[in-house]
């Protein structure tokens, strides 16, 4: 896929995996459709990127004895994921005009 | 490779960060190894599966600017050691310093100054017939009504040259506005992470945009 649009989906996705559940790293490198390929070297500047844009936020837990980073989403980011789905049908139509123009 | 190999690798590569930035990223990394191993796989696995220490470093690193990797480069880990050396080294690198930020400044200015000096000058050739109208005005009652007529010719030639010249400066001054745009950005870039993408920071939506690390309006 284009490195573009990867970037622009994987932030959604990642946003979206937090939706209703907080979630942590490895469980959101799970999470994430297969196809954007996310990886924690990828989401991990990712994370930075959208906790400074408080489109989430970071706590930790003690878990098995050990601390573990998770992530929350806040209305922010709810915001984001909102304008995202909102502009589906705007996308939609590009892809019909692309497609329209591939088929002529 | 073990958890504890891996991990002081990734403290190697990172060595060149703030050492807060180092243990954020060591700390995201060492737990995404234990959930892999909770999850079933073996330390090795664990590891393998995070790829190669340099790529996942590249990754990290790029999101710290070269000035702020350079001071951390510079940091020698004792406060009283950095202000001591900051001092006995100030006759060094304030002039450089000095020098380099007025040199990007001179840069920036002598690129407005030629698109200031295009509009002037693009001005005056339009401008001309004024002159040269006046100049056949004075000159016609007189005994050289020739010199006149010569006169309102040849600026109303300039001024005819001037009025398409005027599309050329407009492009021209729109390129190098483009062009102190990119200079600008590119002294920022070394401070503070910039976006690439044009456009990316300017849609009308009411939430900040994405901010990238080293943003100074987070």
């Amino acid at each position: 896929m284009d490195p573009q649009l990867k970037r622009g989906f994987l932030e959604m996705c990642v946003l979206a995996s937090l939706k209703g559940r907080d979630s942590y790293g490895y469980q959101i490198v799970k999470d994430v459709p297969d196809i954007l390929e996310l990886t924690e070297s990828t989401l991990y500047p990712l994370l930075k990127r959208l906790e400074k844009a408080q489109c989430l936020a970071a706590y930790s837990v003690e878990h098995n004895g050990r601390l573990r980073k998770y992530y929350r989403l806040t209305p922010i980011g709810e915001k984001r994921i909102a304008e995202f789905l909102s502009e589906q049908a705007d996308i939609m139509s590009i892809y019909d005009f692309v497609k329209r123009g591939a088929s002529r | 490779m073990t958890k504890q190999e891996f991990l002081s690798e990734l403290a190697q590569a990172l060595s060149g960060l703030p050492h807060a930035e180092a243990q954020q990223a060591l700390a995201f990394y060492e737990e995404a190894i234990n959930d892999r191993m909770e999850d079933g796989l073996s330390e090795e696995e664990a590891v393998a599966d995070l790829g190669p220490v340099e790529e996942i470093a590249a990754h990290i690193a790029i999101e710290t600017p070269p000035m702020r990797r350079a001071m951390a480069r510079a940091n020698t880990g004792s406060r009283p050691l950095n202000i001591a050396l900051l001092v006995l080294f100030s006759p060094i690198w304030i002039p450089v310093t000095f020098a380099l930020s007025m040199a990007a400044l001179a840069i920036y200015l002598s690129i407005w100054v030629v698109i200031a000096s295009l509009w002037i000058v693009d001005a005056v050739l339009v401008l001309m017939p004024l002159a040269g109208f006046s100049a056949f005005i004075s000159l016609a009652g007189s005994d050289d009504p020739a010199s006149g007529r010569f006169a309102l010719g040849l600026t109303l030639t300039v001024g005819g040259i001037g009025l398409p010249a005027f599309f050329g400066v407009f492009w021209t001054s729109k390129l190098l506005f483009h062009v102190t745009r990119s200079f600008a950005r590119r002294v920022a870039r070394l401070f503070v992470r910039v976006r690439d993408e044009q456009g990316a920071n300017g849609n009308a939506t009411d939430h900040p945009p994405i901010l990238e690390e080293g943003d100074s309006h987070a």
